[in-house]
């Protein structure tokens, strides 16, 4: 007990000191957490642009559909499909009626995915409302012959908000069918590939044209958390375990940027390895100098009868109580820092104009993830004890004449 | 006493005659000029030279049509071409190529695509949107063309009509509804495609334009020409003409 | 000033501990840094020469107009240029294959489904680029083939064909005209790219020249060269060479623009690692500076009292620990070479899985990627440098207000 006093007393006794080591533990975490938010929050960016536009994190689809995508692949019974997946909260879900054709303007014809969606529901799952620059968003409950189109399509086709199309496709029936629609609203996308290739009408004008009843295409789900999700993908699996369907994930639809992305990974675990190790340099030789300062102090306590045990002993006290103190220090940083982003998000189009043009997509919120608190927070106090280790046995040691002498 | 027809009585009449016919006269215009040109039935021999800035292709075909439903296309020159043929019936179309041996169906993404090179469309020739259901009609004027009286016509689609134009201008000959000049206008009222009829020519019982000239506006120096020879109309075409077996038939 | 100079060095030896302490500190954040860049340059390196070597490839020569048509108008005779001329004469250009590419309907017994036809020669494009290795099942094109394709597994599967199999092509070629023809499936391409998949044919470029009625035609011809960032210059060097406004040189900044997109994502995410790191490494070289200012209080209050100005000191102070930065950094630069060589020639191996993965797209890469290129070397060093000599000015402002008898009472 005697001993956490001295240790204290020890810590206020020179603030100078203490400074030190409590911000090099404090700087130490915020730079390992920060740098770990954002790569968490990178990995779910690049997650996120790529389901964002399209598909949400579980596709479910008629069985062949995805590969083949032909008008006679559809879910007969989306009613009993919704009412399972109503078992599992927190999913947001859109009903999707996709269909292959054809738009024509009377300058020229494009081949074209027509996507018959919900209007409200779609954009509880994918940004599409969001990245409208002109004209508006399709009406909810609204069968009338309206469609979204993207700026490059549009471009392609000269034609303006306010302008006629007619969309082709191959029906029900094996008949081509066919219906005009008014452009209401222009839509910009990461890729003008993109822009080119998908177009969107109300659900009900798109079951018409294909001559569904109720029939759709495919639900596509947004799942409440990020990006690890291979649980609730498997939930949803087994929840909808019927032949007819299809469920897939946004890795299955994306195998080359889940490569990218364990690439990413593997890269960043380096990354943090090495901040790791500076963080461990820093901490180690602060506590190295000070300690060393206090040579002859702990010369003068031996001479005085303090068992060197009690030193090491003392000093491990007074490195816990600083790496509470740089903890704490460290959590008020992140916190500030973290706290700000992760609300407000970082915008990369401010930080590097060209990104402005892409559009949706850009916008970074850094994650906190227990894990990688723990693992800072594990690895801060293991390179604490082995920096104090060393010094402590040695200074334990050191004859007394020696360390009195030592300035 | 039997009333006369006095002078007033005979104006009313007339007058509700001229009436009368105005009001169904634009409907009534497009449909008898669409029925001149298409018959009960035609067959016929086609020539169509497809005119770019930098080159020119003729071709041959034979053609067979019943009402709007059903055509059948043999292709007769360049020798390359010969012996393709195309069956439409309703609004599916079958093509046969003699050097793979193969019928294929052609699916709706191939349906805009030019047909044969020239500035149709694969769905120009399969589409059953009518100038008379799709549309509505209205006289705009009288006017003199290539010395004949004329009327002028202006074509709005319908609503639902799954039609790119936003109007169409034609001028039909009031003596006997022969079609001279169609302009197709998009909706910034932009003059996209003008199509013109010449060359006014007696088949059997029918006097009509044997050649047609389609221009697109935008694209300059661009032009396909069809003109019709020994054509027959509304003598009845055999069922086997507009059949799947045809198709491979190399006559 | 010399005098100074020679008390400066004297006093770094003096006290070998401190001015070790100080050195490694700043000598081992040149390193990390470095090590770190090299990383990130190595990575984003690999990821973004794989994606432009996935399809498009470094450069591409079209007739004018053809990126934004992509129709056979916008063709072009292969005897137009002596398009390898360039290889013999310039040795950055490593490369280059013609392509003819156009749209076809494709036809098995069964089914029928549109795609992309891509004419090509064989070997130059397939030690260019990648899509045409990326074989499912069956084998890849070789010079002699002839009607024989290769079709996205997926389209195959629509299709219902499998490896001898045949498929009627319909297209409208040049000028549209007809073109028709049937061919054997050789193999069939999984590129991780569900279009590509589902959307591509591959064939001989002879056979595409039939198919689409342009005997001696190109659409695209294709360079690869020894540095994929250079592109741009590249490109403008093909350009003047060419020297016909007919021709169009891209390179793939131009086509890929959402490549773009990915490149300045990395830079910015890899600048916010380095904020991070630079901010515990500059800490780190603030602190010892601090501490190594602090403890000598009592040894400048001493000079002070001998008669030595306030700015003598100073300038005693700043030159020691300048030619310690110096030092340090030099000392720095010289571990970081040593310890990127030494990653370079003992590659991290990534883990067979990744490995696997990659190798099922015709790519291989086995280990993570350091980079050596210049800026590698000079962002650190720069960087360090700056961040060390910012350090310096706090304690040397706080050690000029430390009165001469409280800095003797000091300790």
């Amino acid at each position: 007990m005697i001993l956490w006093k001295i240790a204290w007393r020890n810590i206020w006794r020179n603030p100078r000191r203490t400074a030190v080591l409590v911000t090099s533990i404090g700087i130490g975490l915020l730079g390992y957490l920060g740098t770990s938010a954002f790569s968490r929050g990178f990995l779910t960016q690049m997650v996120e642009s790529t389901i964002n536009l399209s598909g949400g994190h579980v596709l479910v689809s008629a069985k062949g559909f995805l590969n083949n995508p032909q008008v006679r692949m559809r879910i007969q019974e989306p009613g009993v499909v919704e009412s399972l997946l109503q078992q599992t909260p927190g999913l947001a879900r859109a009903p999707i009626v996709s269909l292959d054709g054809m738009i024509n303007s009377s300058e020229t014809a494009a081949g074209v995915t027509i996507n018959g969606i919900d209007p409200d529901k779609e954009s509880r799952v994918t940004v599409i409302s969001e990245a409208l620059i002109e004209g508006r968003y399709l009406h909810n409950g609204n069968s009338a012959p309206e469609i979204v189109v993207g700026e490059a399509l549009a471009q392609k086709l000269n034609v303006l908000v306010g302008n006629k199309v007619v969309l082709m496709i191959s029906d029900i029936q094996n008949e081509i069918s066919s219906g005009a629609f008014r452009i209401v609203g222009l839509y910009r996308a990461p890729s003008s590939d993109f822009e080119k290739r998908y177009v969107y009408i109300g659900k009900t004008a798109a079951q018409k044209l294909a001559g569904y009843e109720r029939e759709i295409s495919s639900i596509s789900i947004r799942l409440q958390e990020g990006y690890v999700l291979e649980e609730q993908v498997e939930s949803i699996r087994s929840l909808l375990d019927r032949p007819d369907l299809e469920i897939v994930s946004w890795k299955d639809r994306n195998p080359l940027l889940v490569l990218s992305i364990e690439m990413y990974d593997a890269s960043i675990v380096i990354i943090a390895i090495i901040m790791f190790i500076a963080i461990a340099f820093t901490i180690a030789n602060s506590f190295l100098m000070v300690i060393h300062e206090r040579i002859q102090e702990f010369g003068i306590m031996m001479a005085n009868g303090v068992m060197p045990k009690n030193i090491r002993r003392m000093l491990y006290l007074e490195a816990l109580i600083i790496t509470i103190l740089g903890a704490l220090l460290g959590f008020v940083l992140t916190l500030l820092l973290i706290g700000y982003y992760g609300n407000a998000g970082l915008d990369l189009a401010s930080m590097a104009q060209g990104l402005a043009m892409f559009g949706v997509g850009t916008v970074v919120y850094p994650e906190i993830w227990a894990f990688d608190v723990t693992v800072g927070l594990v690895g801060i106090i293991a390179v604490v004890f082995l920096s104090v280790l060393y010094p402590a046995i040695k200074a334990s040691r050191f004859e007394v004449v020696d360390a009195i002498r030592f300035v | 006493m039997p009333a006369k027809p006095t002078f007033i009585s005979l104006l009313l009449v007339a007058l509700t005659f001229i009436a009368a016919r105005g009001q169904e006269s634009a409907t009534t215009i497009i449909k008898k000029s669409d029925e001149l040109m298409r018959g009960l039935t035609l067959s016929g021999k086609y020539s169509m030279t497809v005119i770019r800035p930098d080159w020119r292709r003729s071709m041959e075909f034979f053609f067979w049509s019943e009402g709007t439903e059903k055509s059948f296309i043999r292709m007769l020159a360049p020798a390359k071409d010969k012996g393709v043929t195309f069956l439409k019936i309703k609004r599916e179309m079958w093509n046969y190529i003699p050097k793979i041996n193969r019928v294929i169906k052609i699916p709706p993404s191939m349906m805009l695509q030019s047909w044969m090179g020239s500035d149709f469309t694969n769905d120009d020739l399969v589409k059953e949107s009518s100038v008379v259901a799709d549309y509505e009609h209205r006289l705009l004027r009288r006017e003199n063309m290539n010395g004949a009286a004329t009327h002028v016509l202006e074509l709005k689609p319908t609503p639902e009509a799954a039609v790119v134009w936003d109007r169409i201008i034609e001028w039909i000959r009031v003596d006997d509804y022969v079609p001279l000049k169609a302009e197709y206008y998009n909706e910034r009222g932009e003059l996209v495609r003008t199509m013109t009829f010449s060359e006014i020519t007696r088949f059997g019982k029918r006097t009509l334009p044997a050649k047609l000239e389609m221009v697109e506006a935008k694209k300059p120096g661009r032009k396909t020409v069809l003109v019709l020879s020994d054509a027959v109309f509304d003598a009845p075409i055999a069922n086997s003409i507009f059949s799947k077996q045809n198709l491979r038939r190399s006559k | 000033m010399s005098r100074l100079i020679k008390l400066a060095w004297r006093n770094i030896w003096r006290n070998k501990r401190r001015s070790l302490i100080t050195i490694s500190a700043i000598s081992f954040a040149v390193l990390i840094v470095a090590v770190t860049r090299s990383l990130q340059y190595g990575t984003y390196d690999t990821m973004e020469s794989m994606a432009v070597r996935m399809f498009n490839g470094e450069i591409q020569v079209h007739r004018s107009g053809f990126q934004e048509e992509q129709t056979l108008a916008f063709s072009m005779q292969a005897e137009e240029h002596d398009w390898s001329d360039i290889l013999a004469r310039r040795p950055e250009f490593e490369g280059v294959s013609r392509r003819l590419t156009g749209f076809g309907l494709l036809s098995s017994d069964s089914a029928s489904a549109g795609a992309l036809i891509v004419g090509i020669e064989p070997v130059p494009e397939g030690a260019m680029t990648q899509f045409s290795n990326m074989i499912r099942t069956g084998a890849k094109l070789v010079q002699d083939d002839d009607r024989k394709v290769l079709l996205g597994a997926t389209l195959a599967r629509n299709l219902q064909v499998g490896i001898d199999d045949t498929v009627v092509v319909l297209t409208q070629g040049y000028q549209n005209q007809m073109g028709a023809d049937i061919y054997v499936v050789k193999g069939t391409l999984s590129a991780g790219n569900a279009e590509v998949d589902r959307g591509l044919m591959v064939m001989p470029l002879r056979n595409a020249q039939d198919l689409f009625s342009l005997p001696g035609g190109v659409t695209q011809i294709v360079y690869a060269t020894d540095d994929f960032r250079q592109a741009e210059t590249r490109a403008q060097i093909l350009a003047s060479d060419f020297g016909s406004d007919r021709l169009e040189v891209l390179s793939w900044r131009e086509m890929m623009p959402e490549l773009e997109q990915l490149i300045i994502m990395d830079n910015v995410s890899g600048a916010i690692y380095l904020a991070f790191l630079l901010t515990v490494v500059g800490f780190e070289i603030f602190n010892t500076t601090m501490m190594s200012i602090v403890e000598r209080a009592r040894e400048f209050g001493m000079l002070e009292s001998i008669g030595m100005k306030p700015k003598q000191i100073s300038l005693l102070v700043f030159l020691e620990l300048t030619s310690k930065i110096l030092v340090a950094v030099v000392a720095g630069l010289v571990v970081s070479t040593v310890a990127i060589a030494y990653l370079i020639s003992n590659p991290i191996p990534l883990s067979a899985s990744l490995r696997e993965a990659y190798a099922s797209y015709g790519f291989t890469f086995d280990s993570l990627v350091f980079s050596a290129k210049p800026r590698v070397f000079i962002e650190p060093v720069i960087s360090i440098t700056v961040i060390s000599l910012l350090a310096l000015i706090f304690p040397i402002y706080k050690m000029r207000q430390l009165a001469p008898i409280d800095a003797m009472r000091k300790a």
